[in-house]
């Protein structure tokens, strides 16, 4: 039995079927403990749909989201999200506020809540910035706040919706690096959405590359056990970029057609 | 204390003083074509200039009058905008919370809003009488439907995010309402209620000239009667000043109070 399963899940807006509703139809995805698992594929594809059904956001129409065999009922401290921008992260409360809330939700003590969120804070390089609000921070920063936010929970599971998707690409690549470190050793399962190929050989052990929707499912999955940290200059890295981008560049042949088309 | 000579000396004294000259300028503006425009029209009595204005003021401060109608229309507003304000934010939360909430109450609210408070005064002094309560109720009016209209968007326009993330934190009920919704909202009821003051100052003007023995809406009405343009133009530049000076005071307490929910500065 694998950590996370999505057994056959389909999903759809709307009650009935018809042609261009479907947003998931069979999709059949394992991913194990402890893994970093990316899903990239192309815009519209469903991906954070996935997400956003193991977060237990949204229910499946048909088949099963599984947790260590049990169905997703509904959001949880076990499946901790990270958001794509910033609207995620309260304005009213300071940077380690913004770390302090989920603990102050699970009721713990002012000292802990404290202590904890100082240290998150600190290994994602805000020590310094603690007292200010997040409209006094860049976007990285704001993002760095989240992942303090997320990983002062100590969640087995966690879900990231492209978080660095609104970021300039200098930052971008830091932040990569970083949560490449932060992850390594914590023992975390992740499952990481983009649509960014070199994004995902960065971060991946496992990655899952998505058909166009309507209707998507798994098209195929890579193993990556290149060594970390990971150069994106080496020829092993172009290697395994060519690959995903054969399989991924027809899927996105599929939606800039289609989008022409229409 | 050397710093704030430093502040009030040379570069700093100089901004300041710019600062407050900008600000009168209008206003000295407005005195000059007031003064220009009585001359023309040549009858003192229908268009009285700035100095014999002044004058009556003066007269009226020292009678006591002034002082005394300024007390009650601001009483009588302080009490019908709290109350205004608080049921206009409880319904507005209810209605942004609840969708059958505000499916049921949204077409019967939308109605009255435009049954403005003016419609009202007649019936209203039938029940009520002559007294405060009138006039309180009618203030409760025009604040609430203001109040309530900007919460329930400030509640409805909450990024999903927010909400999701603390539900994924384990936020529910009343503590997904407490930490989330209300602060998340309140910046929207804070400006509601900023522009419910201005109504609230319409709308008690209004009642005091149809029905009442004293305020500055009795003193505009009333001064009519005795051919007073001049205490007419006191009482108008009175309320302005009332209301920049409420205005501010409001500006200024949110800025206090509620620091971290600042709504557009302005």
């Amino acid at each position: 039995m694998s950590f996370i399963a999505f057994r056959d899940v389909g999903f759809r807006y709307g009650e009935r079927e018809d042609a261009g509703n479907s947003i998931l139809r069979g999709l059949d995805l394992e991913i194990a403990r402890g893994t970093f698992y990316v899903l990239l594929g192309p815009s519209g594809c469903g991906k954070t749909t996935a997400l956003n059904l193991l977060a237990g956001f949204e229910a499946p129409r048909s088949g099963s989201v599984l947790v260590e065999g049990r169905p997703v009922q509904q959001p949880g401290m076990d499946r901790v999200v990270i958001f794509q921008g910033d609207d995620s992260l309260y304005p009213w409360l300071t940077a380690l506020e913004n770390v302090e809330f989920p603990l102050r939700m699970m009721g713990r003590g002012a000292a802990e809540r404290r202590s904890r969120a100082e240290a998150w804070l600190a290994r994602v390089g805000l020590a310094n910035h603690a007292a200010k609000f997040p409209h006094q921070l860049s976007g990285g920063m704001k993002q760095r706040i989240q992942i303090a936010r997320a990983l002062v929970c100590d969640a087995p599971v966690l879900l990231m919706d492209e978080p660095f998707g609104a970021l300039d690409a200098q930052t971008r690549t830091i932040l990569q690096d970083e949560l490449v470190d932060i992850c390594a050793g914590s023992g975390a399962t992740v499952l990481f959405i983009t649509h960014d190929i070199a994004e995902a050989i960065i971060l991946a052990d496992r990655i899952g590359v998505m058909r166009a929707g309507p209707g998507s499912a798994l098209k195929d999955e890579f193993e990556l056990d290149l060594p970390r940290p990971r150069n994106r200059g080496s020829v092993e890295f172009a290697a395994v970029y060519n690959r995903i981008q054969r399989v991924l560049g027809e899927e996105v042949q599929k939606v800039v057609m289609r989008e022409a088309a229409a | 204390m050397s710093a704030a000579i430093a502040k009030l000396s040379g570069q700093g004294f100089l901004h300041h003083l710019t600062w407050l000259v900008l600000r009168l300028l209008p206003f000295v503006g407005m005195v000059f074509l007031w003064d220009f425009a009585s001359r023309a029209f040549d009858v003192p009595v229908l268009f009285p200039g700035p100095l014999s204005t002044w004058n009556k003021a003066v007269q009226l401060i020292a009678d006591g009058q002034l002082q005394a109608d300024i007390l009650i229309s601001l009483w009588r507003i302080a009490v019908g905008f709290v109350l205004g304000s608080l049921l206009g934010m409880t319904l507005g939360l209810m209605m942004g919370l609840s969708r059958p909430i505000a499916d049921t109450l949204g077409p019967f609210v939308h109605t009255l809003r435009f049954i403005g408070p003016i419609a009202w005064i007649s019936a209203v002094m039938m029940w009520f009488g002559l007294g405060e309560t009138s006039k309180v109720v009618l203030i409760v009016y025009t604040t609430t439907f203001v109040v309530l209209i900007s919460t329930m968007i400030g509640v409805m326009t909450i990024h999903p995010n927010k909400l999701r993330a603390a539900r994924v934190f384990g936020a529910r009920g009343f503590r997904l309402f407490a930490h989330v919704t209300l602060p998340a909202a309140l910046p929207h009821v804070l400006t509601g209620a900023r522009l419910a003051m201005m109504n609230s100052f319409m709308t008690i003007i209004a009642a005091e000239m149809v029905a009442a023995r004293e305020g500055l809406g009795f003193l505009i009405f009333n001064s009519r009667q005795w051919m007073e343009v001049d205490a007419i133009f006191v009482g108008m530049i009175t309320l302005g000043l009332l209301g920049l000076l409420a205005d501010r005071l409001m500006t200024l307490l949110t800025r206090v109070l509620f620091r971290r929910f600042r709504p557009a500065d302005a």
